[in-house]
């Protein structure tokens, strides 16, 4: 769609400000000119420092909790291994004890059986 | 004030440049809406445009003295507001305000308000350079070489790129209303 020069003007006709502008202005330049070189350039640099600080504090908050997930994790498996050693350990002994029964037992030795042939019976008639 | 408005002009620069605060305030609101516009129509923001203005009638309270005549001032404003949008587009990504989603100001619209604003945003992705020549052409109404003297460009230099950023205008619109025929049929 071409335009015209005068549609171009109508784009760019001039726009007010918000209401108060004169007043911020004029805030602006009763105060001192360190204060006013805060208040001018420097809240945009602020609203940046703080979207800085905002960020570094989100990373730092998701570092914490990623720390704290893996320290929980490792304390799990000091857990598991510890346990793991003691399960181990209780065998051990179990085995232990069970050959010191077994060669107790095996130690003792079992009278052989009385074999009857049929004399005892004779001598009784 | 009383008198012809570029006596009371005379008189509230002077005033203003001996530390009469009424004075400035009376330039301020004087100029306030030349130069806001060109630091909107430049970064197309209302907050970051009314930034820039608030600093560039800072940086006239601090040189007023330096200030010769209303004239002057004029061009003044309009030379420094420009380069001060140059410096905050070279600074800043381009962000879309909320605001600019509707121009409360703007409830007054003659003509055809699709064109308007896409001229609006076409103009406003131009090079920093072509973007001043424009809005100070069309909505300054400088002439060219007023706009030479306020880019401190040569003259033919600010015929050419007018030339250009009109060719480049009437390309990207022609381009964007064709997306919008293609995506409506």
């Amino acid at each position: 769609m071409p335009f015209s020069e005068d549609d171009l003007r109508e784009a760019l006709r001039r726009k007010e400000p918000s209401a108060g502008f004169a007043a911020k202005v004029m805030a602006r330049v009763s105060q001192p000119p360190g204060e006013q070189a805060r208040r001018g350039v420097l809240p945009m640099r602020r609203l940046m420092v703080v979207r800085w600080a905002a960020a570094a504090a989100l990373a730092a908050s998701l570092i914490a909790a990623v720390g704290l997930q893996q320290y929980r994790h490792r304390q799990e498996q000091v857990r598991a291994e510890r346990a793991q050693r003691q399960a181990i350990l209780a065998l051990q002994i179990t085995t232990e004890k069970l050959d010191h029964i077994f060669h107790r037992t095996s130690r003792i030795s079992v009278p052989a059986p009385v074999r009857d042939n049929g004399d005892n019976n004779k001598e009784r008639l | 004030m009383e008198g012809s408005p570029n006596i009371q002009m005379v008189t509230a620069l002077r005033q203003a440049a001996q530390g009469d605060s009424q004075a400035f305030e009376s330039l301020v609101r004087h100029h306030q809406t030349m130069v806001f516009s060109i630091a909107f129509h430049f970064l197309r923001n209302r907050m970051q445009a009314e930034d820039v203005a608030q600093d560039v009638f800072l940086e006239l309270f601090q040189r007023l003295r330096q200030i010769q005549s209303p004239a002057h001032l004029t061009f003044w404003l309009r030379r420094v507001t420009v380069n001060r949008c140059i410096d905050q587009t070279r600074r800043r990504k381009p962000e879309t305000a909320l605001e600019d989603v509707s121009e409360p100001r703007a409830a007054v619209v003659s003509g055809d308000p699709l064109l308007s604003e896409r001229l609006q945003q076409s103009v406003a992705a131009l090079p920093d350079r072509k973007r001043a020549v424009v809005i100070l052409r069309f909505q300054e109404g400088l002439d060219l070489a007023e706009i030479a003297e306020v880019l401190e460009m040569p003259l033919n230099t600010v015929k050419s790129t007018l030339q250009r950023s009109l060719l480049e205008l009437r390309k990207k619109l022609t381009r964007k209303l064709g997306e919008v025929r293609y995506a409506i049929f």
